[in-house]
């Protein structure tokens, strides 16, 4: 069956984008060392503030998103003339999606310790985006592994999303594309606020109330955002299947 | 052997001629190989089967027998057959053709024998 | 093996009914020309047996499968089409090493030994061939993935005349050696006419023509001679179309001949292109 070849494919694929990813994290993440060592050695003024050192989290999740936007055209092109169905296409995508998620958590996990290690000083406090989301710092096992299936979750949330939107893209016509690529930015960053302020502020209000709940952030309930993430994601891809069962060849 | 693909003549029968005109002029020796279907086919540009068939006719005429996992080779005595047949075709091959625009041409039976004549001598 | 069949199919985009009620068999082992006019559907055609775009109402079976997304029926059957689908920046090796995954009977050696033939640099990209180049390159694939059947979509574009010399020697090569079902979509018909076993021909989405070249050959002559002489003779008779040059005159007819020809009137073969265009005209 053409699905393990659909899968491999579509994963060797994304391997590039990533090891270049990582590559620059790194290069960045040394820079940073390097010059607040220096910084530490030379300024000796103990001020009382803690410095936080964000971790490679929530750049991975918009990396996610953006490397998802451009994961379809081509990939399908490929596998269409290859003789493979989109049933096959779209398990092979759902299996790289899982694979990719999980490998960057874990590289991401892996950064973190590595500046856990490098920032031992007190000065320094060392956050992963969970931390900073949930307001803790993870210091238990349990907070540590809760945190690893919240990043993995949200991972997979990021490219379920980018996914769908360059299915909803290709499947549009030229009027639709128009739309999307005006209507989402105008929407968002125009009419939205100016209705938001209109009735000052109550819409924006209920979606972060929203949010709070189902993210279980107040709460202190990561497990909400755990489940959260990963059903917003499965509908997500249930809906990208659904255009892409359809989806015919385009020139 | 050349094939004329603006002739009425089907491609098939061209080949099935231009392989006994090759075995009468000596060209493919009896109980010799002849080229393969696929090398006709290449050669030429035509389809594996037209090619099949004109040599069919000649395997069906006893001119040709197929050696299993070998090929096609030229039966012994095809040549003193194909010279049976063509001499049973002469007349309407060439002689009627040759009376016709002798006629045309308004020569006479006299001439024409004298022509064929010194047809021989050379 | 039984073939590709396609039952009742038809396929419309808004107004303009690309195929109508179309049925069809490609059987085994036969070089088939699908020819047709530009915009004639012979590419929907083709797309739609290969699942790419789905018809609207018919099926389509790869012996005895249906073939909408079915990924065992599909990979019986490698589609040449003018449109490029391969990654722009792949290496034409490394899509060769894919081809290879996808239809497990591609044989990698034999792309490369055609690699040699063409003049094809295997370490180019995709997307920096010319033209003639991107047809080459998948002609290759074609010629080596080994599948029961082989559809060839407008195969010589953009081809210099030695290529396309090079292509149907190794195309009656391959076929000769390990024959398949190859159908040559094309507008090219002169090119082809000696090639191809089964002629069909599209009209507007319909099938006009579907028979064997020989039988479709032999429902017509063309005869020759002087104008007048011509003249007199095609009078009454079902005319396909006629060539002038000066006083001379060559006319291509449908039906068998009747009787005698007439003094000064020379017998001639159809001319495939002739009846073609008399047949797809209006």
């Amino acid at each position: 069956m053409n699905t393990s070849v659909s899968y491999r494919y579509q994963l060797a694929s994304q391997i590039k984008g990533i090891v270049i990813y990582y590559l620059i994290v790194l290069c960045v993440s040394v820079l940073v060392i390097a010059t607040s060592t220096v910084a530490i050695s030379i300024s000796s003024a103990d001020d009382g503030l803690s410095r936080q050192i964000v971790g490679t989290e929530f750049a991975t999740i918009i990396y996610l998103f953006v490397a998802a936007c451009n994961s379809f055209r081509e990939e399908f092109g490929m596998l269409m003339q290859n003789a493979t169905s989109r049933k096959s296409l779209f398990i092979g995508r759902i299996l790289t999606t899982l694979t990719i998620s999980s490998f960057m958590v874990i590289m991401d996990k892996l950064i973190y310790f590595i500046n856990r290690a490098a920032y031992s000083d007190d000065k320094y406090v060392v956050l992963s985006f969970f931390d900073s989301f949930y307001n803790t710092n993870s210091d238990s096992f349990k907070l540590q592994i809760t945190g690893f299936f919240f990043h993995l979750s949200f991972n997979l949330f990021a490219s379920g999303l980018g996914y769908l939107l360059t299915n909803i893209f290709y499947r549009s016509g030229k009027g639709g594309r128009l739309g999307i690529c005006v209507g989402l930015p105008v929407g968002l960053f125009v009419v939205f606020p100016l209705v938001d302020s209109i009735v000052n502020g109550k819409i924006s209000e209920a979606i972060f109330r929203g949010l709070d709940k189902i993210l279980g952030v107040s709460a202190q309930k990561p497990l909400y955002g755990i489940i959260s993430c990963f059903l917003i994601f499965t509908g997500l891809s249930a809906i990208s299947w659904l255009l892409i069962r359809r989806a015919n060849v385009k020139e | 052997m050349q094939i004329d693909f603006e002739s009425n003549k089907p491609i098939f029968l061209q080949i099935a001629e231009g392989i006994e005109d090759a075995i009468l002029s000596g060209a493919f020796a009896e109980e010799s190989q002849i080229p393969s279907i696929t090398e006709f086919s290449v050669n030429y540009k035509i389809n594996p089967a037209t090619a099949l068939k004109g040599i069919n006719i000649l395997v069906e005429e006893g001119i040709l027998y197929k050696k299993r996992g070998i090929g096609m080779f030229v039966k012994e005595g095809a040549t003193r057959q194909l010279k049976q047949k063509r001499k049973e075709q002469f007349f309407d091959n060439y002689i009627l053709g040759l009376v016709a625009e002798a006629k045309r041409l308004e020569l006479s039976e006299e001439d024409v024998k004298n022509m064929i004549e010194r047809g021989f001598k050379k | 093996m039984t073939g590709i069949e396609i039952k009742n199919v038809s396929k419309n985009y808004g107004n303009v009914q690309a195929l109508s009620n179309i049925n069809l068999t490609f059987e085994s082992d036969k070089i088939y020309g699908l020819l047709g006019r530009n915009g004639a559907g012979k590419s929907t055609l083709l797309n739609i047996i290969t699942s790419r775009i789905f018809a609207d109402s018919g099926e389509v079976l790869i012996d005895g499968i249906p073939a909408k997304e079915n990924d065992h029926a599909l990979r019986k059957v490698y589609l040449m089409s003018e449109k490029n689908f391969y990654p722009g920046r792949m290496k034409i090796k490394e899509v060769f090493k894919w081809t290879r995954q996808f239809y497990p009977d591609f044989d990698e050696d034999y792309a490369y030994k055609l690699a040699e033939r063409f003049e094809l640099n295997t370490g180019k990209s995709v997307k920096s061939l010319s033209t003639g180049y991107n047809s080459i390159f998948k002609l290759i694939i074609a010629l080596s993935v080994n599948t029961p059947y082989v559809l060839l979509d407008e195969p010589v574009l953009g081809l210099d005349a030695n290529h396309r010399e090079l292509f149907y020697k190794v195309l009656l090569e391959k076929y000769s050696q390990s024959p398949c079902t190859i159908v040559i979509s094309t507008h090219l018909i002169e090119e082809v006419s000696n090639i191809i076993e089964n002629i069909i021909i599209i009209k507007k989405g319909r099938i006009i023509k579907n028979e064997t070249c020989e039988s479709l050959l032999a429902s017509g002559y063309s005869v020759a001679g002087t104008a007048a002489k011509v003249d007199a003779y095609i009078a009454g008779r079902n005319v396909l179309g006629v060539d002038n040059l000066g006083g001379l005159k060559q006319a291509y007819l449908l039906g068998k001949i009747d009787g005698e020809l007439p003094e000064g009137i020379e017998l001639g073969k159809l001319d495939l292109q002739k009846l073609f265009i008399q047949l797809t005209n209006q």
